[in-house]
């Protein structure tokens, strides 16, 4: 097909209000992709740049896994490996112990999901950047994953029907049991929206103070110079208050991850224990 | 009408500081009591303590919306 940008003749003013266009004629044969309204469709979705960002933290991860992957010795040497491994044996130890039986069947999908968290997360404090946890479909998904992957376990840990009937404890009398397991299943069906929401919330509103303290910093420097009084003095302060929650934006990178996997720990936990 | 969205977020805030000061309250004396205990300790505040800034968080997000 040909678009009318494609074939504009004159100088290209906005090099990304063409690139969808030429990406399509470079790839749109061998992938159904179509462009319409400046926006890039591939198989009838439309592509948003936090999809991207998604797509390029998967490889972002997969790279530095096989990275570390090639070192792997009983002694490591060097200081990547070193921290890949205090990674790997923290979520072994403090996120596994979770899970009192059969640990080591579950531990790649508890390390993928900590690792994927984990570098999406530094991935959005660089400036400007647009990243994976960022929107609450990308969180949605991997906590649709985690549902999927935990009843599955549970399913084929004790067979479709144990695994109802393990909803209720033991000792309660056989007729409450079918209150007791609706009650269960509803209670389900909140977990991946909330571990969904935890996450999104929590990078969400950490980028948004960020952005509200730049903000700030620079609406006080403009307003000194537009001659509003003697605001300038309160300018570094808000700069000083970004470079703190900057700080504390790292830390709560780390923990949300970690609660994330935590919980997907004790969801394969109350899904694979045996009373 | 806008503005009243602006009172939800310290509200919310109010209830979740006190809980979770109150849990990391306890959890300092029972690690007191027992340091043997501190890495599960640990774990269950972090635990708790992330199931109530959801609520927190979710007012502020809700409260830039409306």
């Amino acid at each position: 097909m040909k678009s009318v940008i494609l074939s504009k003749t004159g100088p290209i003013t906005n090099p990304f209000e063409v690139l969808p266009y030429w990406v399509e004629s470079m790839v749109g044969k061998k992938v159904p992709m179509h462009v319409q309204g400046g926006q890039m469709y591939i198989f009838d979705v439309g592509l948003s740049v936090n999809m991207i960002g998604f797509v390029l933290t998967s490889a972002i991860v997969g790279f530095l896994c096989y990275l570390a992957a090639k070192r792997m010795a009983l002694v490591p040497k060097g200081t990547g490996v070193n921290l890949f491994e205090l990674i790997v044996e923290f979520v072994r130890n403090n996120i596994g112990g979770m899970i009192h039986h059969d640990r080591k069947k579950y531990e790649p999908f508890l390390l993928t999901t900590f690792f994927f968290i984990l570098i999406a997360n530094f991935i959005g404090l660089l400036p400007n950047a647009k990243f994976a946890t960022g929107t609450i479909g990308a969180t949605f998904a991997l906590a649709f994953v985690v549902y999927i992957y935990f009843n599955w376990v549970g399913i084929k840990a004790k067979g479709g029907w144990g695994y109802l009937k393990g909803l209720s404890p033991h000792g309660v009398p056989a007729v409450l049991a079918p209150v007791i397991i609706l009650i269960e299943l509803v209670s389900m069906m909140l977990r991946p929206v909330s571990l969904a929401l935890r996450l999104w919330a929590n990078m969400y509103a950490g980028h948004i103070m960020l952005g509200i303290f730049a903000l700030l910093t620079g609406l006080f420097a403009q307003a000194t110079f537009d001659g509003a009084g003697a605001f300038i003095a309160a300018s570094p302060a808000w700069m000083l208050l970004l470079a703190v929650i900057y700080v504390i934006e790292i830390l709560i990178c780390v923990i949300a991850a970690f609660v994330f996997t935590l919980l997907t720990a004790v969801y394969i936990d109350g899904a694979v224990a045996d009373h | 009408m806008e503005v009243l969205a602006m009172f939800a977020y310290p509200l919310a805030v109010i209830g979740a500081a006190t809980c979770i000061s109150l849990l990391g309250q306890v959890a300092a004396k029972s690690i007191a009591r027992q340091p043997e205990a501190g890495g599960t300790i640990q774990t269950i505040f972090i635990l708790g303590a992330a199931f109530i800034e959801v609520l927190c968080l979710l007012a502020f997000v809700l409260s830039l919306m409306a």
